[in-house]
């Protein structure tokens, strides 16, 4: 294993050039694809606090009354896909609305009757999904006694068809990336292999094992991936920290926004996959010239 | 060549013909070599010589008839048993086949890395002369 590590290190000494612009082709291209991810994680964040994880008010009709509760429920709960459920009832609405106004209540005290509907609070499940979440309002919303059914339609349903979009382009970017990193780590490999095509070659007639060959293009296709992933994570790192203050300060008086770095179980799978990257580009090269 | 005793046979070879395109350069060669036998084969040059022995170590491995070494059938031989055959060879080849960016004891030890064998062995046997 140190013989083979110590070939591969010879070799990326012996090719710098090439090794470090395939190691920068890999970290722009892990760079990329982090921004992406760093985007969908922050942006799935946002949307489950703004819309409270997925929170909606189910409003009724004047003729409901508590009896119908338990029924009204079982019909809600039957629809599927919600999380929780609670009741809010008219006086208990009026009470949290006193509280919530705190020193401009005395325009409530004229009220002749409670103006507020009875309400159901519920959660729903895969809020992320804007179709599923329109199909189980309608649902919802066909029952007698429901009235009306809010749940941040407006701007949910926009937000969440650009960032569906935006996952779409992010995708279509991340395979090309992908690729373009593929396809650079593999000829590389070729051209680092063409070099010492007479050093295989003589390993060859002495008896070298194909393993015993192809260990060191692995391991520095290996290593390339390695360096890339951290690299580009480290660039990526650098910039969350120089523009995430800036932003988060300059939108905190509009928005709520909590913008956080990669998670550690995203950082290490993006680490794996670079290096997976990297052996891989290493794997097709070698396919190719031993077949 | 010698063809008494088969038990001894090292290296056998059966109507051993080899083309390169339309041309012949082996023509059913036939012969048999014993274990310890010291071997010339002389020609001209063009004779067929470096073709005989390319194929004995199989770098050349497309040619007609049968090729034994120490009871191994060239034409059958397997690629993972193919680095386990040359292994046994001991071979100066006549273009040398040294690595010009390597030092003489990197070239050296080469063979003994291929080979599997340890550092501390290969640093022995490299620097024995």
């Amino acid at each position: 294993m140190t013989h083979f590590l110590k070939r591969a290190l010879a070799d990326i000494r012996s090719n710098k050039f090439l090794n470090l612009i395939t190691i920068i082709t890999i970290s722009l291209s892990i760079l990329v694809v982090s921004v992406f991810l760093l985007f969908f994680e922050n942006a799935g964040r946002v949307i489950e606090s703004w819309n409270q994880g997925g929170r909606a008010m189910i409003y009724l009709k004047e003729e409901f009354n508590a009896d119908m509760l338990p029924q009204l429920k079982a019909k809600i709960n039957s629809l599927g896909d919600i999380d929780a459920m609670v009741y809010i009832s008219k006086a208990k609405a009026l009470d949290t609305l006193k509280k919530n106004m705190a020193s401009q209540t005395t325009f409530l005290k004229t009220l002749k009757e409670n103006p507020l509907p009875d309400a159901l609070e519920i959660k729903i499940r895969s809020y992320n999904n804007f179709q599923e979440v329109q199909t189980l309002v309608q649902n919802i919303k066909a029952i007698d006694i429901v009235d009306d059914i809010e749940y941040g339609q407006g701007w949910l349903g926009k937000f969440l068809k650009i960032f569906n979009l935006f996952k779409i382009t992010g995708y279509a970017m991340c395979g090309f990336f992908f690729l373009m990193a593929l396809f650079i780590t593999a000829n590389t490999v070729r051209l680092a292999f063409y070099s010492r095509k007479l050093e295989v070659e003589i390993m060859r007639l002495v008896g070298a094992t194909e393993t015993f060959i192809k260990a060191p293009f692995y391991i520095e296709g290996l290593i390339q991936g390695f360096l890339g992933g951290i690299l580009g994570l480290g660039a990526l790192l650098i910039t969350y920290m120089m523009v995430s203050s800036g932003i988060t300060q300059s939108l905190a008086s509009y928005v709520y926004l909590d913008i956080q770095f990669l998670s550690v179980k995203m950082v290490m799978f993006i680490i794996f996959s670079s290096t997976f990257l990297g052996w891989f580009g290493c794997y097709l090269s070698l396919k190719q010239i031993f077949k | 060549m010698n063809d008494k005793n088969n038990k001894n046979s090292i290296i056998r070879l059966f109507n051993v013909s080899k083309r390169f395109g339309g041309k012949l350069a082996l023509k059913n060669i036939t012969l048999d070599i014993q274990q310890g036998e010291f071997i010339f084969i002389s020609g001209p040059s063009g004779a067929g010589k470096s073709t005989l022995l390319k194929i004995l170590y199989l770098a050349d491995n497309i040619f007609e008839g049968q090729v034994l070494i120490d009871g191994m059938n060239l034409s059958r031989i397997s690629s993972s048993k193919l680095p386990v055959l040359r292994r046994r060879f001991g071979i100066v080849f006549q273009d040398f086949k040294l690595i010009p960016t390597r030092t003489v004891y990197e070239n050296i030890a080469l063979v003994l890395e291929a080979a599997g064998k340890k550092t501390s062995f290969i640093k022995k046997k490299s620097c024995r002369y």
